[in-house]
This record gives C-alpha cells, sequence and structure tokens, in this order.
C-alpha cells in the first residue's frame, strides 16, 4: 500500500472548499481521506466528498470537497492510498 | 537523582509547523558547506515525519508536525557569540519585511534558526536552545537555534533535542522536570536528561528523550505492523427511515483510517444503509471519528461499523 499526503490547506469556517488533483493513474484504487490539522476538542471539524473525472485514456482527476462544519477556519491535509 | 516529569499544564505545541532559517552568507559558499541547507531540511523533514515524535502523544496528546517553508538569509551574518536577543531580533526582522509567514492562527509555528558552522553562542556551553519572546500582538513566538560543528548528524541531533522540548514546553510552563530532575541551570526539560543517547529514525539522527510513561530516554519510532489491517469497531441498529451518529476516539493521526459500514439485518428488496464521515482532530495524535450512519429502508437494520487502517500518514 502506498500511502502519502497529496496537499494541505485552509477551509474558512462554515464553508466548502474543493480542490483537485489531476494525472492520476486510472488502473490504480486510489482512497482519499482528509483530516484536521488544526485542534478541536469540542465537536467534529469536517467531512469530505470525492469527484471523478476521467480526462484521457491514462489519466484521472480527483476533485475533493472539503466542508468545515465549525465556526472557526479548519487546516486540513488531504492523504491517498494506493491500493498495491 | 530520580528522574521525574509534571505537567505544569501550561503552553504547548500540538502540531508544529517547523519553519527552517538557514542565517549567514556561508549556507550558499562555493562550494558548499557541509551540512548543506538541502540535507539538513531532509534530516528535519525525516524526523517529523517519522516515528521519532510519537512518543510525545503521553504529554496532552502532542503529535508530529511539518516543515512549513525554508528560507536561507544571506544579507547578513550571524554574530560570533550570538545571545538570544540576537536570533529573536533577526526573526523578528524577517517577519516584519515578509520574508518568512507570520505566526499561524494556532501559533503551532516554530522557528528554527541554524548557524553556519563555527559560529557559536555567548554562552559556549550550550549548542542549541529554544526559547520564546513577545511579539506587538501580545503573541509569543516560539523560535530556536542549532549551532553547527559540520556534521550532519550532529545538526539533526540538536534540532530534534530542541523541536522535541519546544513542543513540551515552549515557555517552560509544561512539561517540566522535577526539582533534582536535572544538574544544570534552565529550564530542565525531556531532552535535557537524555543528552548523549542517540540513534536514527526514518534516517535522521536524533536524541533520545525522556518517556514519564517508561521511566526512561528512548527513541521512539513506528510500531512494526503490516498494512492495511481491518476490524469491526462497533456494531448497532438503525431504526427505519432515519439517521444515528456514532463516534470513536484516540485514533493515532499518523494511521490512515477508512470507514464502512456493512448490514447484519438480510434485505433482499433495496438499498438498505449509507454512511457519512465527520473528523475531529482533538490533539496533534490522536483523531476521533463520526459515523452518521442513514437507513434507507422502511425496517430497523442492524449493522456492522468496520475500518480499514490503510497505512500511515506518509
Amino acid at each position: 500500500m502506498q500511502t502519502g499526503i497529496q496537499f494541505r490547506g485552509t477551509v474558512p469556517a462554515n464553508q466548502t472548499h474543493r480542490w483537485f488533483t489531476f494525472n492520476w493513474n486510472p488502473a490504480q484504487h486510489v482512497i482519499w481521506t482528509i483530516v484536521p490539522i488544526s485542534i478541536n476538542t469540542a465537536a467534529p471539524e469536517i467531512n469530505w466528498s470525492v469527484a471523478v473525472q476521467r480526462t484521457s485514456n491514462t489519466a484521472v482527476t480527483y476533485w475533493i470537497s472539503i466542508t468545515n462544519t465549525t465556526g472557526s477556519n479548519v487546516d486540513i491535509e488531504a492523504r491517498y492510498a494506493i491500493f498495491p | 537523582m530520580t528522574i521525574n516529569f509534571t505537567d505544569h499544564n501550561g503552553a504547548v505545541i500540538q502540531f508544529v509547523r517547523a519553519y527552517l532559517i538557514f542565517w549567514g552568507s556561508a549556507w550558499t559558499s562555493s562550494p558548499p558547506p557541509t551540512p548543506t541547507t538541502a540535507q539538513v531540511t531532509d534530516a528535519v523533514s525525516r524526523m517529523l515525519s517519522g516515528g521519532y515524535f510519537t512518543g510525545l502523544s503521553q504529554y496532552r496528546g502532542i503529535g508530529q508536525g511539518y516543515i512549513l517553508g525554508t528560507a536561507t538569509v544571506t544579507s547578513s551574518n550571524p554574530p560570533n557569540g550570538f545571545t538570544d536577543s540576537n536570533v529573536s531580533t533577526f526573526i523578528k526582522g524577517l517577519i516584519s519585511a515578509g520574508t518568512i509567514p507570520n505566526l499561524d492562527a494556532d501559533n503551532q509555528t516554530l522557528y528554527i534558526v541554524f548557524m553556519p558552522k563555527g559560529v557559536n553562542a555567548s554562552n559556549s556551553n550550550f549548542i542549541g536552545e529554544h526559547t520564546y519572546y513577545t511579539d506587538s500582538s501580545n503573541r509569543r513566538v516560539h523560535f530556536g537555534w542549532i549551532t553547527n560543528n559540520g556534521t550532519l548528524s550532529s545538526v539533526s541531533i540538536i534540532t530534534s533535542h530542541e523541536i522535541a522540548e519546544s513542543m513540551t514546553d515552549p515557555e517552560g510552563s509544561s512539561i517540566l522536570g522535577d526539582a533534582g530532575t536535572c544538574s544544570g541551570s534552565g529550564w530542565c526539560e525531556i531532552g535535557d536528561v537524555c543528552q548523549g543517547t542517540t540513534g536514527t529514525v526514518n534516517g535522521a539522527s536524533v536524541q533520545s528523550y525522556w518517556s514519564q510513561s517508561n521511566k526512561a530516554c528512548k527513541i521512539f519510532d513506528y510500531p512494526a505492523q503490516t498494512y492495511p489491517f481491518v476490524g469491526t469497531q462497533f456494531t448497532g441498529t438503525v431504526a427505519a427511515n432515519s439517521s444515528h451518529r456514532w463516534f470513536t476516539f484516540n485514533w493515532l493521526a499518523w494511521q490512515q483510517v477508512f470507514w464502512t459500514v456493512m448490514p447484519t439485518s438480510i434485505d433482499p428488496s433495496g438499498a438498505q444503509l449509507s454512511c457519512s464521515v465527520a473528523v475531529q482532530r482533538t490533539s496533534g495524535a490522536f483523531i476521533t471519528y463520526w459515523i452518521t450512519v442513514t437507513n434507507l429502508s422502511n425496517a430497523p437494520v442492524t449493522f456492522e461499523g468496520r475500518y480499514e487502517v490503510l497505512g500511515r500518514w506518509q
């Protein structure tokens, strides 16, 4: 299993922000997970969804929408895992 | 001497954002110095992303971190016999000029200034230090400085010591040794009692630090583990046409975890369940997952909440 961090960013309070990442191999099985970096001891901070675009026979673009459900900015880390 | 550390409940850095600053024209000399800025940056990146800092979770759930950025400043040179004040003035000037970013909103930034080879502190007994200053907005700016004997291993070891202590005690008010724990002056911190015990983690040379839970100096690394591994975390029932949310806490932040639900009630007529996951970073080291399960059917559905631990974070 190959894992890594694709990007870090900030989602403003009570907003959804979308990132995209391109030229992924369509033959690979990729799972995306997002975790906050900002500490919050009171409540859940974020959720996310993934949309997929096949830009060519050999390339996939992932569109990752991350929603901040808190009243403060949340820094996030987008992680990928590629199944062997 | 009995070694014992106590949390005095002051500030800690839960998830460090290290900004590396290489001070002096010697860092861009030709031929390049040993170590180079790239070698030092790589070593710090390795210690932050490796398992070295996972042992700090015993101290209020402190986690790991990452390199926020680097800067090489050749417009001035540190004076031989420099002081903390020289370094803080230098950092203030860089922030003011926009050369390096100001503190992040959570004040998890740690500025680390690397000296050229042979440039020593006013007290040459000190080869590295961390402290803070208070800026014009009354925020405490945490920083450290690292001297350089011309070897990567020495610079890396000193840096590991200072980052570990900065995270657990950035202002001399948190994880501190009880009276008699340290023989030297200054803040008695988890690296001070473990000097001389070094090792390699994720390819970076590091110094051990005190583990209060182990009552020993330890060099931490990720536990041996084969990935992925899976399991069932909980079972439950969702009433017909409704949603219910569960939470599960103290998951290691450095692991990538994926959640699924599996009905255990049989229904051949149509879709039964969907789920969504929300995430909360309760500390640098730990995550709480909130799993909302929606029953799409007209009958109660029992299910298993399953996890798949895909691997480490990087």
